[in-house]
This record gives C-alpha cells, sequence and structure tokens, in this order.
C-alpha cells in the first residue's frame, strides 16, 4: 500500500472513529453521578449480610467470587504463558542459574543501591503483607499486597544480584507455590459447594464486623489469591532477571 | 475538592503525552512510571483506594521491571 493509500484510510479510519466516540461522549451521565442500582445496594446491604465495612471486597470474593476466580486464573494462565515463551530459546531451562552477562562488575552496584535496597525489602513486605491479609477491612486485597510484597524480588535483584534472588526465590520453590494458591481458591469453592450447597457460598461464621477474623470465607479466599499473586510475580521477575543474562561464553563470567 | 481532581487530571494529560513524545523507552520507562504515581493520585482523589493501589504496584513496580530487563536484554543479549 502506498503512503499516500494510507494517509487517506487513516484519515477516513480517524474520522469514523472520532464521530463514535464523540456520540458516545455525549450520552455519557455527568462527571461523578452514577446511575446504576447495583453499587448503592451493594453499599447498604454488604455490611449486614457480611458484616464487611469493605463493600468492594464482598463483591470481588463473595458476590462475585467466582468471577475472581477467574481473573486469578488469567493471571496464572499469563505466567505460564509467559514462561513458556521466555524459556523456549533458552539453552538451559531447569536448574542451575544461567551464566552471567557479565554487564556489571561488583563494584557497579554503589553500597548506597544497597542499603536503600535492602531496606526497602523489609518496608515492602511488611506494606505488602499488611493489605494483602486486610482485605475485609481497609482498601486492598490480595491482588494488591500481593503485587506490592512481590516487589522484594526485584528489590532483591536491583541491590544484591541475579544469584542471591536465585538463591532465595527459585522458580523451582515459586512455581509450586503458585499453583498451590491457585488451587486454594477452586478447593474452597469444593468445599463450600459441599458444605452449604452452591459453589463459593460464603458458609464460615461471619463473626463480628470490623475484626480480623470476620467476614466468613472471604478472608480464606484472599489469602489463596495473596499467594498466588505473590509467586506468580515472582516467578515473572525471576523469568525477566534471567532474559538479563542471556547466553555469553563461559570465560566471559563475571560475578555480580 | 473539583479543583483536586481537575489539577491530578490535567497532570494524567501532560505526563501520558510527554511519554508518548520521548521516543527513547530507556527515558520513556520512567516516565511510564511517574504516570503510573500520577494515575494513582487521581484514583486516590476519585475515592478508588482499591484500584489506586493495584496501579501503584503494576505500573511502578512490575511494568517497569519487565521493561528494563527487556530492554537489557535487547542491547546485551543474543539476539543483539
Amino acid at each position: 500500500m502506498s503512503p499516500r493509500a494510507r494517509g487517506v484510510l487513516a484519515a477516513i479510519s480517524g474520522l469514523a472513529l472520532l464521530l463514535v466516540v464523540l456520540a458516545g461522549f455525549a450520552k455519557l451521565p455527568d462527571f461523578g453521578v452514577y446511575l446504576g442500582p447495583y453499587g448503592t445496594l451493594v453499599d447498604e446491604l454488604a455490611p449486614i449480610q457480611r458484616k464487611i465495612p469493605n463493600a468492594i471486597t464482598a463483591v470481588n470474593f463473595d458476590y462475585r467470587g467466582l468471577d475472581t476466580m477467574g481473573e486469578e486464573f488469567i493471571l496464572f494462565a499469563a505466567v505460564a504463558g509467559l514462561t513458556l515463551v521466555l524459556r523456549k530459546d533458552r539453552r538451559d531451562t531447569t536448574d542451575a542459574p544461567l551464566p552471567s552477562a557479565g554487564l556489571r562488575g561488583r563494584a557497579d552496584r554503589s553500597d548506597a543501591i544497597r542499603a536503600f535496597g535492602l531496606a526497602g525489602i523489609a518496608v515492602t513486605i511488611a506494606f505488602g503483607v499488611y493489605v494483602a491479609i486486610h482485605p475485609h477491612l481497609t482498601p486492598g486485597g490480595g491482588f494488591q499486597g500481593g503485587t506490592i510484597t512481590s516487589g522484594f524480588a526485584a528489590l532483591i535483584f536491583l541491590a544484591l544480584g541475579y544469584r542471591p534472588l536465585k538463591r532465595y526465590a527459585p522458580h523451582q520453590r515459586t512455581e509450586p507455590i503458585e499453583a498451590i494458591g491457585a488451587a486454594g481458591y477452586v478447593l474452597v469453592g469444593v468445599a463450600t459447594l459441599a458444605a452449604a450447597g452452591a459453589f463459593l457460598a460464603n458458609c464460615l461464621p461471619l463473626g463480628a464486623s470490623g475484626e480480623f477474623f470476620s467476614t466468613g470465607t472471604i478472608p480464606v479466599i484472599n489469602l489463596c489469591v495473596a499467594v498466588e499473586v505473590v509467586a506468580g510475580f515472582v516467578v515473572v521477575f525471576g523469568e525477566f532477571a534471567d532474559e538479563t543474562r542471556f547466553e555469553v561464553d563461559d570465560e566471559a563470567e563475571v560475578e555480580p | 475538592m473539583a479543583v483536586v481532581q481537575g489539577v491530578a487530571l490535567v497532570l494524567v494529560a501532560v505526563v501520558a503525552t510527554v511519554a508518548v513524545l520521548v521516543r527513547d523507552p530507556k527515558r520513556q520507562i520512567f516516565l511510564y512510571m511517574i504516570y503510573g504515581l500520577v494515575m494513582t493520585i487521581v484514583l486516590v482523589v476519585l475515592q478508588a483506594p482499591d484500584v489506586a493501589l493495584s496501579e501503584l504496584a503494576v505500573g511502578s513496580v512490575a511494568i517497569p521491571f519487565a521493561v528494563l530487563a527487556t530492554l537489557v536484554r535487547m542491547e546485551h543479549g543474543k539476539g543483539k
């Protein structure tokens, strides 16, 4: 296709898109105006039905718990797919860490980076776990907290290097943990199906609103999600860290 | 509150535009991290703290890590 024809095609499609977008914007509700009844109902009912202050979590892990299970397996499939693609053209796919690419020597990582990186690991894990285990009481939950917590792997890589990352979070360990988290969600569903007759029915005692041990199955499911997300992201970081090491002659190896 | 929301939204538009206009991926990824941070502020201002936490973690840790590792691989790896 000639550049001229492309330009004409782009102009026509751009104009058509603009018209659709403008028509869509014209019918939008005003900024900040909520029309649907569902959110308002959940806001009113969740604290009564489930003794939960955070209605968003009630939707995610209870009323629409099945949707969240699907989302969890989207992440699981994405991690598996990424691992498949990245490992496909690597020589060594299993046990030993890949050889160093010799990109940076020992001296290139300053004391400041190591000190702040190590301090950051502690802060990241503390904050991430806090966010991850309080989904029913405060904003956040297994996904958000899990993603934040997994930042510790990125920090280990930045502050200490590749080999410590592979030592503390080898994929032989993180992959089974991720699978356990994913499977846990389904097992909770099956258990509630057996106990209460409905998949993911909230059949545990609800407890008192605002207590840590309350809202029935919600914290249990959330814990499965947290485990799955932390391990999943650590697997991803490990795979990308492997990519930075790819394929050098053995004599060029440099310790990080 | 409307003023704060307006400022935050304008900031997102500015940072997003700059991130697109800068063509060097190494600089772009840092602008993307700033974009993630500004987007987090917008979500907090709009009272969506759950989404804000997701954006914070994914936008300022996960994606930059993946992109930076990919850039290292492209510059130094086998496929150079």
